[in-house]
C-alpha cells in the first residue's frame, strides 16, 4: 500500500462508521448507504493524488452519491421499515422522525449535529451558503425535538 | 444544539458493514465522475448493464477478433471543470482527440502521460527540457488516471565567503500532476492534466467544484526558506474564469513576499457577460503559484495556464513558476446565457 493508499485507508478507519450512520439515517436504506461509502472511498483511491482535504471530500461525495439515487427513485427518502437490517431502540423512531424533516434540513440536522461536519463542509454538500445551513439547522432541529417530544408523549 | 445531539446520539448503536474491500476493488470506469454533475446510474443498474455487456462480449468475442479495428472505451462524465491543460472544454479534447485518432504525428505526444507533464513543465512552468535538470516519474496509473511527479536534481547553491551575501538560484517546488484520459480510454486516449500541487501551496478547492458567484477561494502559501535570500522571490494567487476570449475574466491577488494567504472573491457581474456565450457554468481554474518578480515591475508577471486550442505547438511562458498549484472548477453564473 502506497503512502496516497494509506491516506484513504487512514480517513476509513477513522470516519468510516459515523459515515456510513450519517449516509444510513439521510438515505434510510442501508444498501444505499453501502454502495454510495464503497463508490466514495473507491474514488478517493482513484483520485486520491489530487484531493486536498480527503476527509471533507469523502463525505461531500459520499452524499452526492447517495443523494443522487435517492433522486433516481423519485424520492428523498427510502423506507427503512422493508429493509431486513436490525435497528436498536429507539432508532426506528428517530429514523421516523428525520424522514419528515425537509432533505436539506435532515441533511444539515444529520451531518452537523450527529457527524460533527462543519457548517462550512455542509454548505458545499448542499450547494448553498453558511448562512443557508444555519437556517436548515434550526429549522431541522426544532422539528426534529417537537417530533419526537409528539412521539415521547 | 446539545439537545437535538443528544437525541441524535443512539445512530451510535447502529452495527455497521465493512466496504473498504468493496472500495479497493470497485471498477470506476464507466461511471466517472458523473457525482460533480448529480448525475448517477444506480450500482444495480450498473452491475445489470455490466453482467449484460459480460455476456454480450463473451459471444462477440470472435467476432471482436475478425475485426480490423477495433473501438477504443470512451469515458462519460463532464470535462469542464475536471481538466485544464491544454483543454479545457469538450468541444477542444474532442478536436485534438479527432486528430490523434487520424494519427497526425503532432498530437502523438498527448497519449503519453510523462510526456504531457514534460511539456507542461515546459510550457507552463517554464523549466526547458528535462535535460535542463529536472525528473518526471509515474507514481501511479490506472484506469486512465495518472499520478506523475515533476522534479528538479538538486541545485549547488555556492557557500557565502566572509562578508558577501549568499547568491543561491531560486528554490524550486516538486509538482505533483493528476493527469487523465478524459474522453478515449487505453492506448488511443489523449491525456490531459487535470491538477497540479506543489507542497507549501495551498488551495482550498478540489477538482470539479462548483463555486458560486460571490463565494470565495482560500490560498495559503509557505515561502520556502531558500527563498528569501532570493531577490523579488515572491507569491501570488488568482483565478480565471472562462476558456478563452471572448468569455474571460480574471484576478490575481499579489505579488506578496512572505508567507501569507488570500481569499480570491469570485464576484463576477454576471450582466457584463451576458451574450459572451460562457454559459451557466464555464470552465476555470484557480492557481496559486511562487515566481521572480522584480520589484517595481507590476505585479502582472504571472501568467495563467495559457490554453493550447488544437494543433499548434504550445507558446512557452516568459517567466519560470518555482512551484505551481492550479486547480479546475465550475463557476456558477445563474441565468447567464
Amino acid at each position: 500500500m502506497d503512502n496516497g493508499q494509506e491516506r484513504v485507508a487512514a480517513v476509513y478507519r477513522d470516519q468510516a462508521q459515523r459515515m456510513w450512520r450519517a449516509l444510513f439515517s439521510f438515505a434510510g436504506d442501508p444498501d444505499i448507504a453501502s454502495d454510495a461509502m464503497a463508490e466514495a472511498f473507491a474514488r478517493a483511491l482513484r483520485d486520491r493524488g489530487a484531493i486536498r482535504d480527503l476527509t471533507a471530500w469523502t463525505w461531500r461525495v459520499a452524499f452526492r452519491i447517495a443523494a443522487s439515487e435517492l433522486r433516481r427513485r423519485h424520492t428523498m427518502t427510502a423506507s427503512f421499515e422493508d429493509s431486513t437490517y436490525e435497528l436498536p431502540d429507539p432508532v426506528p423512531e428517530l429514523l421516523t422522525a428525520l424522514r419528515q424533516l425537509s432533505p436539506n434540513q435532515r441533511v444539515a440536522v444529520i451531518l452537523h449535529d450527529y457527524a460533527d461536519r462543519p457548517t462550512g463542509e455542509v454548505a458545499e454538500i448542499l450547494g448553498c451558503s453558511r448562512a443557508t445551513v444555519y437556517v436548515h439547522l434550526s429549522q431541522g432541529r426544532r422539528r426534529l425535538l417537537k417530533l419526537l417530544e409528539d412521539h415521547d408523549d | 444544539m446539545t439537545d437535538a445531539k443528544s437525541r441524535l446520539s443512539p445512530l451510535d448503536r447502529l452495527e455497521t458493514p465493512d466496504v473498504w474491500r468493496r472500495a479497493t476493488t470497485l471498477d470506476l470506469r464507466s461511471e466517472m465522475d458523473e457525482v460533480a454533475s448529480g448525475h448517477r446510474s444506480s450500482k444495480r443498474s450498473i452491475a445489470g448493464i455490466v453482467a449484460f455487456a459480460v455476456f454480450i462480449a463473451a459471444g462477440a468475442f470472435a467476432w471482436q477478433a475478425l475485426r480490423p479495428v477495433t473501438r477504443p472505451e470512451t469515458r462519460r462524465g463532464p470535462i469542464e471543470g475536471a481538466i485544464l491543460w491544454p483543454e479545457r472544454t469538450t468541444a477542444m479534447l474532442a478536436s485534438v482527440q479527432s486528430l490523434a485518432d487520424s494519427g497526425d504525428p503532432s498530437v502523438a505526444w498527448r497519449l503519453d502521460p510523462e510526456e504531457v507533464a514534460t511539456r507542461f513543465a515546459e510550457n507552463v512552468l517554464g523549466w526547458g527540457s528535462p535535460q535542463s535538470g529536472y525528473r518526471v516519474s509515474t507514481t501511479q496509473e490506472e484506469a486512465g488516471a495518472a499520478t506523475v511527479v515533476v522534479d528538479r536534481l538538486p541545485i549547488h547553491c555556492p557557500v557565502p565567503t566572509p562578508g558577501t551575501t549568499p547568491s543561491c538560484p531560486p528554490p524550486f517546488a516538486e509538482e505533483t500532476l493528476t493527469l487523465r484520459q478524459a474522453g478515449t480510454l487505453g492506448e488511443t486516449g489523449v491525456w490531459s492534466v487535470a491538477s497540479v500541487r506543489a507542497p507549501g501551496l495551498d488551495l482550498k478547492l478540489d477538482p470539479g467544484d462548483v463555486i458560486q458567484n460571490g463565494d470565495d477561494i482560500e490560498a495559503r502559501w509557505h515561502l520556502p526558506a531558500a527563498g528569501e535570500a532570493v531577490e523579488g522571490f515572491a507569491a501570488s494567487a488568482g483565478y480565471e474564469m472562462g476558456a478563452g476570449y471572448p468569455c474571460e475574466f480574471e484576478l490575481m491577488n499579489g505579488p506578496i513576499r512572505s508567507d501569507g494567504s488570500t481569499r480570491l472573491d469570485v464576484s463576477v457581474n454576471p450582466g457584463a457577460l451576458l451574450g459572451n456565450h460562457c454559459g451557466p457554468l464555464p470552465a476555470s481554474y484557480a492557481w496559486v503559484a511562487t515566481s521572480v518578480i522584480p520589484r517595481g515591475e507590476g505585479s502582472s508577471m504571472f501568467l495563467p495556464v495559457p490554453l493550447y486550442q488544437g494543433s499548434s505547438t504550445p507558446t512557452p511562458p516568459t517567466s519560470v513558476l518555482y512551484g505551481l498549484t492550479v486547480v479546475p472548477m465550475l463557476i456558477s453564473l445563474p441565468g447567464n446565457e
